[in-house]
């Protein structure tokens, strides 16, 4: 069994897109005073850079980072294109978020050791030569062996644990390595002197079940002995598509926190849509400047994928979640309890009880997670400066420009942007400066940047194809009401052949 | 006037059990005021009443019952309600003892305290006489009708049954905006005075009350333009209406039918009732158009599958729909015994017409029933 992680996935796709960004310190992340750090290059994180932290903190530690908004349409069409290599090369994979997945090719089975690191060394190889990304690797026996595996070999590595290298591999690790146990189990070892697998392994497994419960403590003990009976198995259905944003500043006023929530709620929609579910509950977080959380829900009888049904619920709620007046600091919607089946209604939309969201409002939120074992830090400020209404621009945006092609802003202020004009195919390329109203430059979808072309093929829900102003693209796009499904699978360089739908 | 507290009555204890049963059934569930879950008793010349008002619905009931004093009191219906329908004495008395309405039967003596009568709300007057309709042509088509209605209460239009009259015909109409039900009920005679009833009356109600109609006689709708009543063999029972008109349903009716299926009603919803069983969490269940039947499909990943074939005459193309089994059980109630007929539209998101040949009677139901899809990405 093997685990695949891609290393520092968002900023690698980063200094992919945006050339000029490799081999220099990447900060993936909320600009904004409250922004945390989703992803860290390496070259970051030599100065202590890490993700998760403050975006404060690791400006401070890393001064010369480049300081980037994330783009998850663009993380997702890479990680789509890692893992349909992945699956072609193992049918047995179960995806765990966007940047990593267990595989079990069935070729390895029983393998000796050596076959499995040339194979695996392969598969790497494929990864870096036909995507353009780095993937560590690590197999083992189980799951967690082969996880701890793909954590040793980091950075750009690939690490195979043998059933008699086990105990010694695990043996000297923290007891935080293995996948389950957290701070606060890790805090209670810590209390009756254990601090590493090994003499976690060593303890009685009643001490054990004691300590951290019956099921989870026999469980976790198994492990910390390489005892991990758990198959590879393709994911659960989606449980809940989610988004959350946290304010630069605390939003006060009860409109503001309305169109936030209504923001959210289009985020977690386009999820929604996208993962072709509809859902009957409607969850609103909000956490109030002093940090108390709360969460309010409601739930229908007919499932709907009705954006704005789902926004006059979230609406609703997020209104009674907090007295009027109260500064709130983060907004969350979630939808859940999804079902592949909508009922249809006979009548149109319900009469929604509340304003229309204002065109104007329709601000994209930064973020949208699924929910899983791996939950994204909270990143995205609301775009505040981000208005490309014409007004402005700001760091990280992808543009377009009839002359100079595709480019992403560097930096922009004092009526004047930069764009640095390159993509993933170009090399590093030049940098312009604009004055920031100038009408030649247009917003571009961030896809653009990877320079893939569009093919029609093999269906894949995680990165379904979207009609690209790079200009590149002869295609006449799909006739409306047509089922032609396309994917980004043209490889670099190539001429790009018209492909007809 | 000082209510006069001599009150002495001595009442047929079946009747007055029947009718106290249904009074409570009627009180609001959960009482903003002790007064409001209170039955008055008043004894006249003319017999006993029985009545409750919650400022929303109204009930009251006449008795025949020998009057030995005039009066009125207030007291908590629940208990009453509950005392006379363990009795097993044919008559009861009714008497005012100090502070206690004294229920006597027998040898046996059942005190109840008084409450505050002029507390009370007292009874809505009478909307005014609209048109008269067998009770039993009636009661069929109400309960089907308002099983259709919405119990959320977030959309109040929806739960509501629309009653309206036109042309000689009086309409039910009830949606939960999922599935719509609609009966037409022909009108033995002219009814003037109804010629331009349109009011939109609690479905909760109206289902309580097909419960409580009489299999036989006749029934009495009145109204005006803020409430409803229904009165049958001295019962009048009035509700508030819901002050939203009913969005235009016409439209929802297809008028490019695909497919139409004839098949015995209880066949197919004993299939259906099988189905829905492996329609998963949600109760899908799919109808596939064969040549000479339906096959009824019921899928569930974790469950497993079910396949069956109820017989049928299919006209048009081999259509298939998924329902929710729930939707289909309710509305082929309606035609239990008979031929039901299932129109299906070429829109494959609108919904499909469940009817049947009119009965006896001349009344004619149909359902509209909305399909479910698996959910795409839309405007």
């Amino acid at each position: 069994m093997a685990h695949l992680d891609m290393d520092a996935f968002f900023s690698s796709v980063e200094q992919l897109t945006r050339p000029t960004l490799r081999e220099s310190p990447v900060l993936v992340g909320g600009a904004g005073p409250r922004g945390t750090v989703a992803g860290a290059s390496y070259e970051a994180r030599a100065y202590g850079a890490r993700s998760a932290m403050s975006m404060a903190h690791a400006r401070r530690l890393c001064p010369v980072a480049t300081v980037i908004p994330p783009r998850f349409t663009v993380y997702q069409a890479v990680s789509a294109r890692v893992f349909d290599l992945v699956r072609r090369f193992s049918p047995v994979a179960e995806q765990v978020s966007l940047d990593e997945a267990f595989i079990e090719p069935g070729s390895l089975a029983g393998a000796q050791a050596d076959e499995v690191r040339r194979v695996l060394a392969e598969l790497r190889a494929r990864i870096h030569s036909e995507v353009g990304m780095v993937a560590s690797i690590g197999a083992g026996s189980g799951k967690s062996v082969a996880k701890i595996a793909s954590d040793l070999a980091k950075p750009d590595g690939l690490l195979v644990v043998t059933p008699e290298e086990q105990r010694a591999v695990l043996r000297d690790l923290p007891v935080r390595a293995l996948w389950g146990i957290g701070p606060v189990s890790e805090g209670k070892l810590r209390r009756i002197g254990v601090q590493t697998l090994g003499e976690f392994a060593d303890l009685d497994p009643a001490t054990v079940t004691a300590l951290l419960g019956t099921a989870v403590g026999r469980e976790l003990h198994d492990l910390a002995h390489g005892r991990d009976p758990r198959p590879v198995a393709e994911r659960a259905e989606v449980k809940q598509v989610s988004a959350e944003t946290t304010f630069d500043t605390d939003l006060v006023d009860g409109g503001a926190l309305e169109s936030a929530a209504v923001s959210m709620t289009s985020a977690a929609h386009q999820r929604l849509v996208r993962s072709h579910r509809a859902a009957r509950t409607v969850t609103v977080k909000v956490r109030s400047a002093d940090f108390a959380t709360v969460s309010r829900s409601e739930t229908v009888r007919a499932a709907t994928s009705d954006l704005s049904s789902l926004s006059a619920m979230a609406r609703r709620l997020v209104s009674s979640a907090v007295p009027p007046g109260t500064p709130v600091r983060l907004v969350g919607v979630s939808l859940a309890g999804l079902t592949t089946a909508e009922q249809e209604s006979l009548f149109p939309a319900p009469p929604t009880a509340g304003p229309e969201p204002h065109p104007d409002e329709e601000t994209g939120p930064d973020e949208a997670t699924d929910a899983g074992p791996t939950p994204r830090p909270d990143t995205a400020p609301l775009p505040g400066g981000r208005d490309r209404g014409g007004r402005g621009w700001a760091a990280g945006d992808d543009v377009r420009h009839p002359e100079h092609g595709h480019g992403w802003v560097q930096g922009a202020g004092v009526g004047r942007v930069t764009v640095r004009f390159e993509t993933r195919t170009t090399g590093p390329g030049p940098a312009r400066t604009f004055a920031m109203d100038d009408p030649a430059l247009r917003v571009a979808d961030p896809l653009a940047s990877l320079d893939w072309l569009p093919v029609v093929g093999r269906r894949n829900d995680l990165a379904r194809a979207r009609t690209v102003e790079d200009g590149r693209t002869p295609h006449p796009g799909p006739a409306a009401g047509s089922t032609t499904v396309m994917e980004w699978v043209a490889p670099v360089g190539q001429e790009h052949d018209a492909v007809s739908s | 006037m000082t209510a006069h507290l001599g009150l002495d009555a001595t009442v047929p204890t079946t009747p007055l059990a029947t009718r106290l049963a249904e009074l409570v059934r009627l009180l609001p569930g959960r009482l903003t005021d002790p007064v409001l879950g209170g039955v008055v008793v008043v004894a006249s010349a003319t017999g006993v009443r029985v009545a409750s008002s919650d400022h929303e619905r109204g009930f009251q009931a006449d008795l025949d019952g020998l009057v030995g004093s005039e009066g009125s009191v207030l007291v908590p219906a629940r208990p009453l309600a509950e005392t006379l329908r363990s009795l097993a004495e044919p008559e009861v008395r009714l008497v005012v003892e100090g502070s206690r309405l004294a229920v006597r039967a027998g040898r046996a003596r059942f005190a109840l305290p008084m409450m505050d009568l002029a507390a009370h709300p007292g009874l809505a007057p009478s909307p005014p006489h609209r048109l008269s309709v067998p009770s039993a042509a009636l009661r069929g088509p109400l309960a089907v009708v308002a099983a259709a209605a919405s119990r959320d209460d977030a959309l109040p239009v929806f739960t509501g049954v629309r009653l309206s009259v036109e042309d000689g015909v009086l309409a039910l109409l009830a949606s939960d905006r999922f599935r719509l039900a609609k009966a037409e009920i022909p009108l033995p005679g002219p009814a003037e005075d109804a010629a331009d009833l349109d009011v939109l009356v609690p479905a909760a109600l109206l289902a309580e009350l097909s419960r409580q109609l009489p299999r036989s006689g006749e029934v009495d709708l009145r109204a005006d333009t803020d409430r409803f009543a229904l009165s049958w063999e001295g019962t009048l029972v009035t509700t508030a209406l819901l002050a939203t008109p009913f969005p235009n349903s016409d439209r929802l009716f297809p008028s490019d039918v695909d497919c139409v299926l004839r098949a015995d009603a209880d066949e197919l919803t004993a299939a259906v009732r099988r189905a829905a069983t492996f329609g998963g969490g949600r109760g899908l269940l799919t109808l596939v158009a064969e040549d000479g039947g339906v096959r009824v499909l019921g899928s569930d990943p974790t469950i497993g599958e079910s396949e069956e074939t109820v017989k049928a005459d299919v006209a048009g193309n081999r259509i298939s729909r998924t329902y929710q089994a729930r939707h289909l059980v309710d509305a082929l109630r309606g035609f239990t015994g008979r031929v039901v007929e299932l129109r299906v539209p070429a829109h494959e998101r609108r919904g499909s017409v469940l009817t049947a040949d009119p009965g006896d009677d001349g009344v004619a139901v149909t359902h509209l029933v909305a399909p479910t899809r698996p959910p795409s990405p839309r405007g």
